[in-house]
């Protein structure tokens, strides 16, 4: 197993210099002199310049590249060019609000998706696996931040339950301002993973150990979280690890949709002000951060099916 | 029932194509012809209207779809405007109508690029498999680490937001999903006798690929194609809902959907309508993908 993890991690390393590179490229050939951003449209010739020197912009692309990959295992992601901020300290302060929000999204998606698409495969065309059908096709049709918004409009401008806006400070009020974000987020997750637990619990119902479980005697509780469900797990974790990707995309919508302060509102923010450093560390960040939810992931994965751990424990 | 026996049995006798098999599956669900109904229904809109300014000389666009009026401000559905009004009093019909063309065509388009680059390299890394086949893939592993959000965010931040920069951007972020959906299906068909066969007679790569094996291989691209029109439609809404993707005063729904939050609490229509377009526009493309599903695969069918 610890082979596998390690494996696992030193493949990482390839793919987290190709995703930074490709961000860092992206955003470093935009039009524009970052200097000029910087000190103004009034800045002379000289001091222009010399910001441009300050900044490293006269190196190559790729010398540029090695420096910041070496700045950022350092935690040093630059400065912001609007208000010369460490972009790590924001980076780092804001993703914490993101990760609570996405994890809240990813409970709302798990505790609605995999009893529903459980409870729809055992009961294959009744009313209920149709209705729960239709309403995930609804569910994966819908654009995250209508959702969010027709939420606004009902629980909060009409019913006046939860707020509106923003992130509560402890306790309640932070429950209470998650609640409407973590739904809207969660929403087409919880579709998406109904539609594959039914999926692949079917694939599983009619298999022979099923029957041989029952004609041993076996409760059906028993039978269907511990041998259907437990053989079904792996296509429902692979579509959870991929949620998370849509998630985060969906992040910055919902953070959009209910100001809230997480690391998709600052990128959002700092593509409108055009403070490309902020962009640049608050994608990365991100697309680091989506890297090593895919490897935790793949090692629950190995965890829950043993043939992935036996497979390597060959070789 | 018998009636459709003695037609099955007597068209049997014709040979029938596999798409004609598929299109004879496709016609029996419900849902899906629905779903594709409305899908022409929207082509219908959008090429009407583009007629309609053609034909008007876009007097129709500027004076009704884009010009304010702000007399009739956030007006709610009545007999004279079904829809309502927007919050600059232009008719919500109209612009809703107008908007259909953006969300289809550039969603069309934006897949268009992704499918042909990545179908590209998918169909080359399956063909040739090895060394090819790894360098490519690992490229696209890379790509497919980078939520396609982000990356689409990524390049509309650096190059601005035109709608080249848009469409480029969608397209770029779902080329790995159809080099691997194309990857696939080309590996399932590449050792098939008639491959080899074609190889014994002499045949050069391009022909056995795009002669033999694409058109073999087509079905899970074209599902992959229309649910991959769906998120792109998603994606540039989203783009454009904060900020990014089309720019007001041209009617696209996202964008309609960003200047309506401001007055969320003074009118739920302008909230409600545009998000309507998009999910029945997202759910019609959905139905019909996964029936196209199920007519060209009937094996995946639960």
């Amino acid at each position: 197993m610890y082979k596998y993890i390690i494996k696992r991690l030193l493949m990482m390393i390839p793919v987290l210099l190709g995703v930074t590179f490709i961000v860092f490229f992206i955003l470093n050939v935009s039009p524009g002199d970052p200097a000029a951003m910087i000190l103004g449209d009034q800045a002379s010739a000289e001091a222009l310049a010399m910001k441009r020197e300050e900044l490293g912009l006269n190196d190559p692309l790729l010398v540029r590249y090695f420096n910041y990959i070496v700045g950022m295992l350092h935690g040093d992601l630059g400065t912001s060019y609007k208000n010369s901020i460490s972009v790590w300290s924001q980076v780092t302060e804001r993703f914490p609000n993101t990760a609570i929000l996405a994890i809240c999204g990813i409970c709302v998606a798990l505790i609605i998706g995999i009893p529903t698409g459980i409870i729809s495969a055992k009961k294959q065309y009744s009313i209920m696996d149709n209705c729960s059908m239709v309403l995930a096709l609804i569910g994966v049709s819908m654009p995250v931040f209508w959702l969010g918004l027709l939420l606004v409009i009902v629980f909060s401008l009409n019913l006046g339950w939860l707020p509106s806006q923003g992130m509560g400070s402890g306790g309640m009020d932070l429950v209470k301002s998650l609640i409407l974000p973590s739904i809207t987020l969660g929403t087409m997750s919880a579709a998406t993973i109904t539609r594959m637990t039914r999926s692949s619990m079917l694939e599983v119902i009619r298999q022979d150990y099923i029957s041989t479980a029952r004609a041993k005697g076996v409760s059906e509780r028993t039978v269907t979280f511990r041998h259907m469900l437990r053989n079904a797990m792996i296509p429902i974790v692979t579509a959870v690890g991929l949620q998370f990707g849509q998630l985060l995309g969906g992040a910055m919508l919902t953070e959009t949709v209910f100001s809230w302060p997480g690391l998709g509102r600052l990128m959002v923010d700092s593509i409108k002000s055009k403070d490309i450093p902020m962009v640049l560390g608050s994608v990365i960040f991100m697309a680091v951060m989506f890297s090593i939810v895919n490897l935790v992931v793949d090692i629950v994965y190995a965890y829950i099916d043993p043939r992935i751990k036996s497979q390597y424990k060959k070789k | 029932m018998k009636k459709d026996n003695t037609k099955e049995l007597s068209s049997g006798v014709k040979q029938r194509s596999l798409w004609q098999d598929a299109w004879r599956r496709f016609k029996k669900n419900k849902l899906a012809m629905v779903g594709l109904v409305f899908l022409a229904v929207l082509v219908v809109i959008a090429i009407g209207t583009i007629v309609v300014d053609i034909v008007t000389n876009n007097y129709i666009y500027e004076n009704y779809v884009i010009k304010q009026n702000l007399r009739g401000r956030l007006e709610p559905p009545s007999a004279a405007h079904p829809l309502g009004l927007d919050e600059f009093g232009r008719d919500m019909l109209l612009r809703m109508l107008w908007a259909v063309r953006s969300s289809l065509f550039m969603g069309v388009i934006a897949i268009l690029i992704s499918g042909v680059l990545g179908g590209l390299l998918g169909a080359v890394a399956g063909y040739y498999g090895n060394k090819t086949d790894n360098i490519i893939m690992r490229a696209m592993d890379i790509l497919l680490a980078i939520p396609s959000m982000l990356l689409a965010i990524a390049i509309v931040a650096a190059f601005g937001t035109s709608l080249v920069n848009v469409l480029l951007a969608i397209g770029i972020s779902y080329i790995p999903t159809f080099a691997r959906t194309v990857r696939a299906s080309i590996m399932t068909v590449k050792d098939q006798e008639y491959v080899e066969a074609a190889r014994a007679v002499g045949a050069n790569d391009a022909t056995i690929i795009f002669k033999y094996i694409i058109p073999n291989a087509m079905a899970p691209i074209i599902v992959q194609t229309t649910l991959g029109v769906a998120g792109a439609i998603l994606s540039i809404a989203g783009l454009s809902f904060i900020g990014m993707g089309v720019q007001p005063p041209t009617p696209e729904w996202g964008s309609m959907l960003s200047s309506a939050r401001t007055y969320i609490r003074d009118s739920w229509h302008i909230t409600v309508i545009p998000g309507l377009g998009i999910m029945l526009t997202i759910l019609a493309l959905n139905v019909v993908g996964d029936g196209l599903r199920d007519a060209l695969d009937p094996r995946l069918k639960n």
